[in-house]
């Protein structure tokens, strides 16, 4: 652990919970999961000793012990495989390696990260899942192996074909617990993975009171001069997620010990997520490498803005930020292909492409502008950011005004919209009759005939 | 009250262009004495097969549809004839009704069952249920007329099923001022009739006659300036010259080309020359407005500027460097997502050179 005590380790991974007794909260969770693994250890050794005593002398009398091998193995076919079900950051990992470490058990994880096709799989867990760990020979300790498949959801329908097919098979083959996270319930893709997994438990967010018994526990061992209430506050911020509520703390104790009462409003404001757009966007100018502008465009993204309207923000407030001619130049470049690149996404439907649209909005724009903004403390002195505003007057399907001069005229709805429509206004101005006509048609006042056309 | 499609609207319309549309079939004799025979051929054997009607953008084609459906149906058009724009936008929700008729019930027996299929909504909510129903009275057959047919780039694949499988009961006039972008198996399908912009001399007849209507003296010059600046395009030449009387009460060479002008004018030049001197966020400003106001698009506003920038006065080759510049833009985006941003690119980069060039 000595070595872990570098500044530079993010807390999340420093004061992840080694052991279960270190846990907070999800009592009952971990209660079930450890009746699972102890439930399944026990089995199994009976099922060696079984199997030893079947194979030293064989003979008749061994018919009953036989039938109760059988009887074993069936058991144990059904309880080879737990799904913890939870949102992001509460911890699921966390508990599974806990796990690990009090059963003595050495952890096999398939990550999200890792392509998990049928043949990918097979290759990484089918040798391990039947033969014993070559580490027991040398670490004494480990009595076993776990494996954790992480965010099942996160098997691709395409690319990771045959994904679940695979999963299945292998715990049906596996001499060692599986357990499985994931985040959300989807029971047209996984639902044959919910029924062979016995114990199908779910984690809701965790109590804000829990986090902040965490943090209070983080902040006595670094020393941080902080208040319950200052804790109360990123505790609910967080929305029961352990895992920003801590990179919150850390994020609030970067610079000094002693936690200012407006830093936290500020950084706060970053885990709330509908304002703080602000803050982001000039913390975005003044980053020094293109990761880190990377990292707080990531975390710009909410419920209003998303990739798809990103580039929109950035358009309507670059002039805030980039002022000589240069810069602005090389910033419309960068944006434009950047926006290229999303609308051949939008056509070809080929994610793939997004991380280069990332890539080129972050590094290009952040570095168009030289040198980097100052990091300002004070919000009072930045100027407003404003959302996006979309000026085209489309033609759209129901428009009664524009479908009745459609029939009129004969013509496509844009035509209307961009040369009949605005013309009316000077007929009517000089006759009389075109706007008895109108009024009739378009079924309106005859005074508003004019109110109704300018839309 | 008026219903806005009946004749009898349309024959009492203070609008020109409405107003002086054929209603009969023995009004276009003189004009497409050709045509007039080939329609009459239709009409007498009350049959015909799916029409492809090729030409100009206002040269008529959508008349004449109109024109033989009437005569087809007679008292029935009204039920049995619809008039579909390809190019319209299609709202939310018959989106959603496509996606919702698309989903396959689970409780269905059948390998499809659960499944999402991926109908077309223009197909699916436009033209299908027309189609597919069955024709109303005495009539021969329905009919379904489809204005720029190009512009439906993916579903004319889906249509060619469509005219095969309803034939019988709904014959096709489709309508297009670009056969390029028409699949060649649906042009195979059709008969195509052509229709070409009238003879000048005609033209010029026909304006005469609705001036004689209205009461307007007019000389041959104005007349043919009308045709020049119209483009030949019927339904544009009456509005100018409608535009033009109402507000001058008179039709001279000089108001007519106020008028054109006033109507025409896009504030692209504006733009153009702003781009010259002007700083970048008043450029933004006038685009905006561009926008706003004129309902351009991406592409009409760089072709504007194209035709623009050869007007000015620029040294030829800082011409040449900016129509390069414009035609790389609308080349490279053309898939891009906002025009907003695609636009300002090119106009900051013309900013630039202006500013190298002129100061």
């Amino acid at each position: 652990m000595n070595e872990l005590k570098n500044k530079d380790i993010p807390w999340v991974e420093k004061y992840r919970p080694q052991s279960l007794q270190e846990m907070v909260g999800f009592e009952d969770v971990i209660e079930k999961l450890r009746k699972f693994i102890s439930n399944f250890l026990e089995l199994q050794k009976k099922y060696k000793k079984l199997k030893k005593q079947i194979k030293s002398n064989p003979g008749i009398e061994n018919r009953k012990s036989e039938l109760q091998l059988k009887s074993i193995k069936s058991k144990l076919a059904n309880q080879t495989a737990a799904m913890l079900i939870g949102p992001p950051g509460v911890g699921k990992t966390t508990i599974v390696y806990a796990l690990a470490h009090d059963f003595n058990l050495s952890v096999i994880e398939l990550n999200a990260s890792d392509v998990r096709t049928e043949d990918a799989m097979n290759e990484k867990l089918r040798e391990t899942v039947k033969n014993t760990n070559l580490l027991s020979f040398t670490q004494k300790k480990i009595q076993g192996k776990l494996i954790l498949i992480d965010e099942v959801d996160g098997i691709h329908g395409k690319n990771d074909r045959g994904g679940v097919a695979a999963l299945k098979k292998i715990i049906s083959f596996s001499r060692y617990p599986v357990i499985m996270t994931c985040n959300f319930k989807d029971y047209r893709r996984f639902g044959d993975l919910y029924k062979l997994s016995s114990p199908l438990l779910e984690i809701s967010h965790a109590k804000s009171v829990d986090i902040a018994k965490i943090l209070k526990r983080i902040a006595t061992n670094e020393n941080l001069e902080i208040t319950s209430d200052q804790i109360k506050i990123i505790a609910t911020r967080s929305q029961g997620d352990y895992r920003s509520a801590i990179n919150d703390l850390q994020a609030l104790a970067q610079g000094s010990l002693k936690i200012q009462a407006d830093q936290l409003e500020s950084i706060n404001m970053n885990r709330d997520h509908s304002g703080q757009i602000q803050e982001k966007l000039y913390s975005f100018f003044s980053q020094q490498t293109i990761q880190d502008a990377k990292r707080v465009l990531d975390e710009v993204e909410s419920k209003e803005i998303s990739f798809n309207n990103i580039h929109l923000w950035l358009n309507e407030n670059l002039f805030l930020f980039l002022s000589k001619k240069e810069e602005i130049y090389h910033g419309y470049q960068n944006l434009a292909f950047a926006d290229k690149i999303l609308g051949y996404i939008g056509r070809t439907q080929d994610y793939g492409h997004l991380s280069y649209f990332y890539d080129i909005l972050s590094g290009g724009l952040r570095f168009a502008k030289q040198p980097p903004l100052r990091r300002q403390s004070a919000t009072s002195s930045m100027k407003k950011i404003q959302p996006p505003r979309y000026f085209r007057i489309r033609a759209t399907a129901d428009d009664e005004i524009a479908l009745i001069l459609q029939k009129l005229y004969r013509a496509p709805l844009n035509e209307i919209m961009r040369e009949i429509r605005p013309r009316i206004p000077i007929l009517l101005e000089a006759k009389k009759d075109v706007r008895s006509y109108f009024s009739q048609v378009l079924r309106v006042d005859s005074k508003q005939v004019n109110k109704i056309l300018k839309n | 009250m008026i219903e806005p499609s009946t004749i009898q609207s349309e024959k009492s319309s203070p609008v020109w262009r409405i107003k002086y549309r054929p209603k009969k079939i023995a009004e276009i004799k003189n004009l497409f004495p050709t045509l007039y025979q080939q329609i009459m051929g239709f009409i007498q054997s009350q049959n015909f097969p799916h029409l492809m009607l090729i030409g100009p953008p206002g040269s008529g084609k959508t008349m004449i549809a109109e024109l033989i459906a009437h005569e087809m149906l007679q008292n029935e058009y009204q039920m049995n004839c619809k008039i579909l724009y390809a190019d319209d936008p299609i709202g939310k929700e018959e989106r959603n009704k496509s996606k919702r008729e698309g989903h396959v019930s689970a409780k269905m027996i059948g390998s499809g069952s659960g499944s999402q299929k991926n109908f077309r909504p223009f197909i699916q909510i436009r033209v299908r249920p027309f189609v597919s129903t069955k024709k109303f009275g005495n009539a021969p057959f329905k009919i379904l007329i489809l204005k720029n047919f190009h512009s439906l780039d993916v579903e004319q694949q889906a249509f060619r099923r469509i005219m095969e499988q309803y034939s019988k009961n709904c014959r096709m006039i489709l309508i297009t001022d670009r056969v390029s972008g028409i699949i060649d198996p649906i042009v195979s399908r059709c008969q195509l009739l052509m229709i070409p912009y009238l003879p000048d001399f005609k033209f010029n007849k026909l304006l005469k006659t609705i001036c004689n209507q209205e009461n307007i003296p007019v000389k041959l010059d104005v007349i043919e300036y009308i045709r020049h600046m119209s483009g030949k395009n019927i339904g544009k030449a009456l509005d100018l010259m409608q535009i033009t009387q109402a507000k001058y009460s008179s039709l001279t060479l000089e108001n007519l080309s106020k008028v054109f002008t006033m109507i025409t004018d896009r504030g692209v030049l504006n733009l153009v020359s702003l781009t010259m001197k002007g700083n970048i966020k008043s450029i933004r400003l006038k685009l905006r407005n561009i926008f706003r106001s004129q309902n351009l698009s991406k592409n009409e506003i760089l072709i504007e500027m194209s035709k623009k920038i050869s007007t000015l006065p620029l040294e030829p080759h800082v011409q040449a460097l900016y129509l390069d510049l414009i035609a790389n833009c609308d080349f490279e985006s053309k898939d891009s997502q906002s025009d907003e941003i695609q636009l300002l690119n090119l106009l900051i980069q013309m900013n630039l050179i202006g500013k190298l060039n002129f100061t």
